[in-house]
């Protein structure tokens, strides 16, 4: 009888530690599931009983790293992994959270209702417009998608390639081979400054789409398949700034013309488990017009009540492409599915751009100066006939003989064609400087419609319309500048006259722009 | 005070008074006296001439003088006057009036009186006397009118004397001087007009060094020449009786006399000729004065004249774009011999350094000729060398007199330095040409205002144009890789011409042409324009990323000379290992900081593309230099390691990065050039894989042979190796022990050299390596050859041989036989190896050496190829002459596998390979900023090499008729007068 005794009590003893340790495992596996609440209230209850157990500081350690406390979560972890140090996951955690924390440790904070943001000191100037964006984004998917964050959200811009691989699980190489900027993981947003990239790139654009990667993870407790998280988010990325609808660039449209000509479009399992494990930079590119137009396509049959429903399913455990496929209606098969977004790509009759390759995103290199902006100059040129007279141009130029040097960029702009958009650039600031921006507007207006992702066709636009006295309508090419290069000083003060020159202005706005302007003018 | 006191002291005021006046009076008459006297003398010596007793008698009269004087006008005196009675007498025969009393009244007061008296009288008296006494003046008493009708006296004689010195110098002082002055033999001596000696000889011992015989002269005058450091012996009869003969020197002896000594009735004189001197003969006669020449004999003393040097080299001013040896010619003389003849120079106003080019041993002419390269390591970049030939002559006497040429001087040239100024001028051109081209471009019409520019726009470019000129000679001779460069700019430069000169003869054309865009003159103008500029813009680039590049190259060689330096000093601890790494390191963050002002220039001018400017922060690498140097300063050994692992791979990185730009700009820039470069790269690759497999094939086959070879000797081979053992150490016996003395050093090598291949024998015999034992015995064969001969030679040059050396030979001998036998007996052994190989391998083997006669083939061709190209491939030539030699050697390697020698074939095969290689890899490496180091000697230009090619010559003449062109006139002007600068 006594023995009994001993046993119940032993199994009780049993089952209490049982249910503890499940607590802590049930916090780590929930933050993973983005279900926040019930996370914390289990890792409350863990620290409660098991304050010392290597789960609980490892949970501990999960909870402050995905908040982005990278220092208590590296001390979490490593108390964790010196109680268990066989345990390889906490280790690599471990290790993620040290690199990161080494990343952010010398940025600044500027905080939004929802969003932490941190960046380094010189790219100080990202903060208010990429708070603006995601707010914007929030509001935005809040009406489309109906989800709103229940935690500030920590979006950190990463000085490089490198930073950007030390704060993932994604190797450098494979960041600089496909033009990879940003990153939603972890309940974080990391995102690679313009600066790091030879041309820029749409940063603002970017940040909206971490941001749908977000709500996404969240509303899907993480379980939406890649193809459906990129092409929800590339769909939905410049709903911060626009109404919802297929908005592909000229780049992406080249690329799936050029595919669907070729017949050799990316399947949606190549795209597991990122798209920056696909081979190319081009690849990438496909692989997000591709399905961004099955978003589209998805969205032009039901609207966005089809992508809360298809988010909802997914949710509830159901394969993703069922659930694309009845949130479209129809048979609710995915070969009827796949033949409808087939039939409307072809149906977009977008066009290769004629005898060029659109530009892809590119670091910069390694050597090259951290503080640097992104500059035109950085741009590879076509064949040895056009550059000689872009080099040419360029001499002239720099020896202030701006009309010589527009005859030679005319040449050579005859000869390279609209594609080539350096001759547009190079020929609007010529232009510029002769006095004429009637002409540079019309010398840039081709290169700005076939490359919205390059910022020097929409800021010589915006100087162009200045010019001509019409502040208004030079605000949006400015912006537009700002969204892929914001460390021109130049955008910032044409966007200052502007303001100046528009009396309804909000004071904040043009002490931003003039802040920027003086700013980035001391550089 | 009583009465006696009061007498005492007036007495006592009395006797000074008395003493000074007596002392003036005395010592004033003394002094005209003794004044007199000497004038009395001083005549009397005048008249008399100089003499020896005159200094006796002259002092003991002062003597005396002063004895007297002192004597009897003070100290006698002062010594009577003591007694106060003397002194009153003496008061009272001065003064009367007191004569008795004063002497009573002194008497009266001394302790015994004279006579008693009563004591109250006495005192009475000598008050009453006192009375009278004491207020009396001692002036009065003893005046001075005497003393000072002395002094007056005196003073007046001394006048005199004086005036007599004035007035008679040659009388009065003459005599005086003879006086006062002991005289010289010279002084001393009677003069005589008549020669006092006779029948002179003079012999002459000539100083060893100038080899002269010994000279006698008999019968001379007595005047002596000869060369400085001569030994003069002089022998003369005396022509009076004289006990002693000395030679005065100089014109009054004042040189100092040599004493002769007596010899056979002749006088004989014993001196070295130091210099130009003159002397008298003096007798001194057994009685009476001493007998002095008047004729004086003249020392001529010659001195030997320092070498005289000439020297001929390549130019005076010589400017080398590294440092290379120079020849020199030279031509030295001298009067009686030369001595050390070598050649000093000077690296940047250093400290003299010497290089002796020969031992005159006292020749008196050499002439010869020699290569001049001073340190090497000492010049550096920039550095200025003055040298010229010195020789010495070997004058022991006045000590070595040297004899220099004149002065040469060697500039170094600063690679970097000339490309600074090279880009300078292509940077000046270029903004010319820009402008030009931009004035053209910007020209709208052809109204007046247009005509004016079009003018100027002419002359820009005609400057830009003549710039280009001397652009293209600079490059031309600079030689190198840019030459294909220059000829492009200079086929540009022609056009440009043209088109210019076309437009001159009808400007209207320009603009008529220009307006309907026409591909016309002014269309292909602008387009040469245009493709001038981006040449020039290229080559800018390229020599500005190719140096960045070296710059690179060189930092990390400097790194690797710094690990090396100090992994030595941790071995040794040697303190100037130390130092030395210390100034590498200083020296590296020189070069560090040269970089960074490089790059900062690149980036400011924009000189290449922003695609290649991805340049380091060598601000890195001077922090870790920095750090490295601290370190050393602080004597931290432990943390150099890692310090100076750190700044190896900041250098390294840098080099990589600026080899990238390089690389990139030369493949984007100068595709044409590129891809013949690939081209010819890879075909020479093909080359080598091919020879390697050969080569491969080669040595399979000898192993094999080797293999047959070893089975057949197998049999035999202990009987063999007994032998040959046997036989080895035989000779080892003979060449045992330790080297004679009288054996020259290379015999003493040749010696050890055959010891050396002994022990390679006795190592190769037992391992059965017969080939190498054959060859090892072969050269051993030669050795003993060698040294027999070499000690042989000593036997035959009259020199009586030891029994030693005779001992040693004959083993030397025998032990050669024995050589001869071993090397025939191992000949033997080993079969030929088409002795051994069968069928089947001589066909492999003629089937190799066909394959080689094929490569060969193809390694023609491409040196055929190569013939043409250097306009497209600047390392043309330098690659087909390494090309035709390495094809030479592939023939030998061809030959010697058809003759089946497996093993040569192989070697030769690997050799051409690695020669194959390493030229590819050349073929790859960007040309340094100076040029290739070429180590020919600079030679002395011959009258050919100075002469112009004829077409050359013709042109110029041709040219010289012309008259210059307007537009260059002042061009012409000012580069003449540059010239003439």
């Amino acid at each position: 009888m006594r023995a009994l005794g001993l046993l119940f009590v032993l199994l009780g003893a049993g089952v209490v530690q049982a249910r503890e340790t499940y607590e802590t495992a049930s916090a780590e596996r929930l933050f993973s599931e983005w279900r926040f609440e019930r996370a914390i209230q289990a890792l409350a209850n863990a620290i409660k009983h098991q304050p010392a157990e290597p789960t609980t500081q490892a949970a501990q350690g999960y909870e402050r790293f995905m908040a982005g406390d990278f220092i208590s979560a590296t001390a979490h972890y490593r108390a964790a992994v010196q109680s268990n140090p066989r345990n390889l996951i906490w280790k690599e955690h471990l290790e993620l959270a040290e690199k990161s924390a080494a990343v952010v440790r010398s940025f600044e904070e500027k905080r939004s209702e929802h969003f932490i943001f941190r960046f380094a000191p010189e790219d100080r100037v990202l903060a208010d417009y990429g708070l603006e964006t995601l707010e914007a984004a929030l509001v935005a998917l809040r009406d489309d998608l109906g989800y709103v964050p229940s935690r500030p959200i920590p979006v950190d811009i990463v000085r490089s390639a490198a930073d950007l691989a030390d704060m993932t699980s994604l190797r450098e190489e494979e960041i600089e081979r496909t033009g990879t900027v940003a990153v939603s993981k972890w309940t974080r947003v990391m995102l690679t400054t313009p600066r790091s990239m030879r041309l820029g790139y749409e940063w603002r654009d970017s940040l909206a789409h971490e941001y749908v990667h977000y709500v996404v993870s969240a509303m899907t407790f993480d379980r939406a398949p890649v193809w459906l998280q990129e092409g929800l988010a590339k769909f939905l990325d410049h709903r911060w700034r626009a109404p919802a609808g297929l908005s592909l660039n000229p780049s992406s449209q080249h690329f799936l013309a050029k595919a669907l000509a070729s017949g050799k479009l990316i399947g949606f399992e190549a795209m597991h488990p990122s798209m920056a494990k696909l081979p190319r930079a081009s690849d990438a590119a496909l692989a997000f017009a591709e399905v961004t137009t099955a978003m589209a396509c998805l969205f032009h049959q039901s609207g966005m009540e089809a992508f809360r429903d298809v988010l909802t399913d997914v949710r509830g455990g159901a394969d993703a492409r069922l659930a694309v496929a009845r949130a479209f209606g129809g048979s609710g098969a995915w070969a009827d599915f796949e033949r409808s977004w087939k039939s409307f790509m072809v149906g977009l009759r977008y066009k290769t751009l004629p005898g060029k390759e659109a530009p892809i995103p590119q670091y910069r290199k390694k050597t090259a100066s951290q503080k640097a902006a992104p500059s035109e100059d950085e741009a590879e040129v076509g064949n040895y006939e056009e550059e000689r007279y872009l080099r040419l141009g360029n001499m002239l130029l720099l020896r202030n003989r701006a009309k010589a040097a527009s005859v030679e960029y005319e040449k050579g702009a005859k000869i390279a064609g609209t594609a080539q958009w350096l001759y547009a650039v190079k020929l609007g600031r010529t232009y510029l400087a002769l006095r004429r921006p009637a002409e540079a507007q019309q010398a840039v207006a081709p290169a700005r419609e076939l490359y919205p992702e390059l910022p020097w066709p929409h800021l010589i636009a915006g100087q162009a319309i200045l010019a001509q006295n019409n502040p208004g309508k030079a605000i949006p090419p400015l912006l537009a500048a700002i969204g892929t290069n914001p460390f021109d000083p130049s955008v910032h003060c044409a966007l200052a006259d502007a303001y100046s020159r528009l009396p309804n202005t909000a004071p904040v706005t043009k002490a931003r722009a003039e802040r920027d302007c003086r700013e980035l003018g001391k550089n | 005070m009583n009465e006696s006191d009061r007498l005492g002291r007036f007495l006592e005021r009395a006797r000074k008074r008395a003493l000074l006046e007596h002392s003036v009076r005395v010592a004033a008459n003394t002094l005209s006296s003794l004044v007199g006297l000497i004038m009395v003398l001083a005549l009397w010596a005048n008249f008399t001439g100089p003499a020896g007793f005159w200094p006796y008698l002259a002092y003991f009269l002062v003597f005396l003088a002063l004895t007297l004087g002192g004597t009897l006008g003070f100290f006698w005196p002062a010594y009577l006057w003591r007694s106060p009675s003397i002194m009153a007498r003496l008061v009272g025969k001065k003064y009367p009036a007191l004569s008795g009393d004063l002497l009573s009244a002194i008497e009266l007061q001394s302790p015994a009186p004279l006579a008693p008296g009563s004591p109250n009288m006495v005192n009475a008296f000598c008050e009453e006397v006192a009375n009278r006494a004491v207020p009396t003046n001692v002036q009065d008493i003893f005046p001075m009118q005497k003393a000072i009708r002395s002094v007056f006296l005196a003073s007046g004689i001394l006048l005199v004397l004086f005036l007599a010195l004035a007035l008679f110098p040659r009388s009065v002082g003459r005599g005086l001087g003879f006086l006062f002055h002991t005289p010289t033999l010279f002084e001393g001596a009677t003069i005589s007009r008549e020669p006092l000696v006779g029948d002179l000889r003079v012999t002459y011992d000539y100083p060893a060094y100038t080899r002269l015989p010994r000279q006698t002269i008999d019968g001379s005058t007595g005047d002596l020449h000869a060369l400085r450091g001569t030994r003069v012996r002089l022998e003369m009869r005396p022509l009076h009786s004289a006990q002693r003969a000395v030679l005065l020197l100089g014109e009054t002896g004042e040189n100092g006399q040599i004493e002769t000594v007596l010899e056979h009735g002749r006088f004989v004189a014993s001196f070295d000729l130091v210099e130009d001197q003159t002397y008298r003969v003096l007798l001194r006669p057994y009685l009476g004065r001493s007998l002095r020449e008047d004729r004086v004999h003249r020392i001529n003393v010659e001195s030997d004249r320092p070498p005289e040097v000439d020297v001929v080299a390549p130019s005076d001013r010589l400017t080398l774009s590294h440092p290379r040896p120079i020849e020199l010619a030279y031509h030295a003389r001298d009067d009686f011999g030369l001595g050390e003849v070598a050649i000093d120079y000077q690296i940047n106003g250093g400290p003299h350094q010497r290089i002796l080019l020969k031992d005159g041993q006292g020749s008196k002419e050499i002439r010869g000729t020699t290569t001049f390269e001073p340190v090497t390591t000492m010049l550096l970049p920039g550095a200025k060398v003055s040298y010229r030939i010195e020789a010495q002559d070997r004058d022991d006497i006045s000590g070595s007199k040297v004899g220099t040429s004149r002065t040469l001087y060697v500039h170094i040239q600063n690679p970097r330095e000339d490309m600074e100024d090279r880009l300078e001028l292509e940077r000046e051109i270029l903004d010319k040409l820009i402008a030009s081209l931009a004035d053209r471009l910007e020209m709208d019409g052809l109204g007046p205002e247009q005509s004016t520019v079009l003018r100027k726009v002419r002359e820009t470019e005609a400057s830009a144009l003549m710039l280009l000129g001397r652009l293209v000679e600079d490059i031309r001779r600079a030689g190198g890789a840019n030459k294909t460069l220059a000829a492009t700019l200079s086929a540009s430069a022609d056009r440009l011409a043209k088109w210019a000169k076309e437009e001159n003869d009808n400007g209207s054309r320009l603009a008529a042409t220009k307006a309907n865009g026409k591909k016309n003159v002014a269309s292909r103008h602008l387009a040469e324009l245009e493709s001038t500029i981006l040449l020039l813009d290229d080559f800018m680039g390229r020599q500005r990323l190719d140096d960045l590049a070296a710059m690179g190259k060189e930092l990390v060689s400097a790194h690797a000379r710094l690990q090396d330096l100090l992994e030595r000093y941790k071995a040794t601890g040697d303190e100037s290992l130390r130092r030395q790494i210390e100034r590498d390191v200083r020296e590296l963050k020189d070069r560090i900081g040269l970089l960074i002002q490089k790059i900062a220039e690149v980036k400011a001018r924009n000189e290449a593309n922003t695609e290649w400017m991805n340049l380091p922060d060598a601000q890195h690498a001077l922090a870790k230099a920095s750090e490295l140097d601290a370190l050393l300063e602080k004597g931290d050994a432990r943390s150099l390691d890692q310090a100076l692992a750190e700044l190896g791979e900041a250098l390294a990185s840098m080099r990589d990065l600026m080899e990238q730009n390089a690389d990139g700009f030369f493949t984007a820039r100068f595709p044409q050039e590129r891809r013949a470069l690939a081209e010819l790269q890879r075909k020479l690759g093909d080359l080598e894989g091919d020879e390697r497999n050969l080569a491969d094939d080669s040595d399979k086959l000898a192993r094999e042979i080797d293999g047959v070879m070893r089975r057949q000797l197998a049999e035999r081979q202990s009987e063999l190796v007994a032998r040959a053992k046997q036989k080895l150490e035989a000779i080892a016996a003979k060449m045992a022990g330790t080297p004679l003395r009288e054996i020259s050093s290379t015999a003493e090598t040749a010696t050890i050299s055959v010891r050396e291949n002994i022990r390679q024998l006795r190592r190769l015999l037992p391992a059965k390596e017969w080939s190498e034992a054959r060859r090892e015995a072969e050269r051993m064969v030669i050795g003993l050859s060698q040294l027999q001969h070499l000690i042989t030679r000593p036997l035959t040059a009259n020199l009586p041989p030891s029994p030693s050396l005779n001992e040693f030979d004959s083993k030397v001998d025998e032990a050669g036989q024995l050589a001869r036998e071993l090397a025939s007996d191992l000949a033997r052994i080993l079969p030929k190896n088409q002795d051994v190989m069968s069928e089947e391998q001589l066909e492999s083997a003629n089937g190799m050496g066909d394959r080689q006669e094929h490569i060969a083939g193809r390694a023609t061709e491409i040196s055929r190829d190569l013939a043409g190209r250097s306009d497209s491939l600047p390392q043309s030539e330098k690659t087909r002459a390494e090309l035709d030699e390495i094809t030479q050697q592939m023939r030998q390697a061809r030959d010697d596998m058809r003759q089946g020698a497996a093993h040569e074939g192989a070697g030769r095969a690997n050799e051409i390979a690695r020669r194959l290689a390493k030229l590819r890899q050349n073929l790859g490496d960007r040309p340094s900023v100076g040029n290739r180091q070429n180590r020919e000697p600079v030679h002395i230009p011959d009258a050919e090499s100075s002469r112009a090619p004829r077409a050359w010559r013709e042109e110029l003449l041709e040219a010289m008729r012309e008259k210059a062109a307007d537009d260059f006139r002042d061009e012409v002007r000012q580069y003449y007068e540059e010239i003439v600068k």
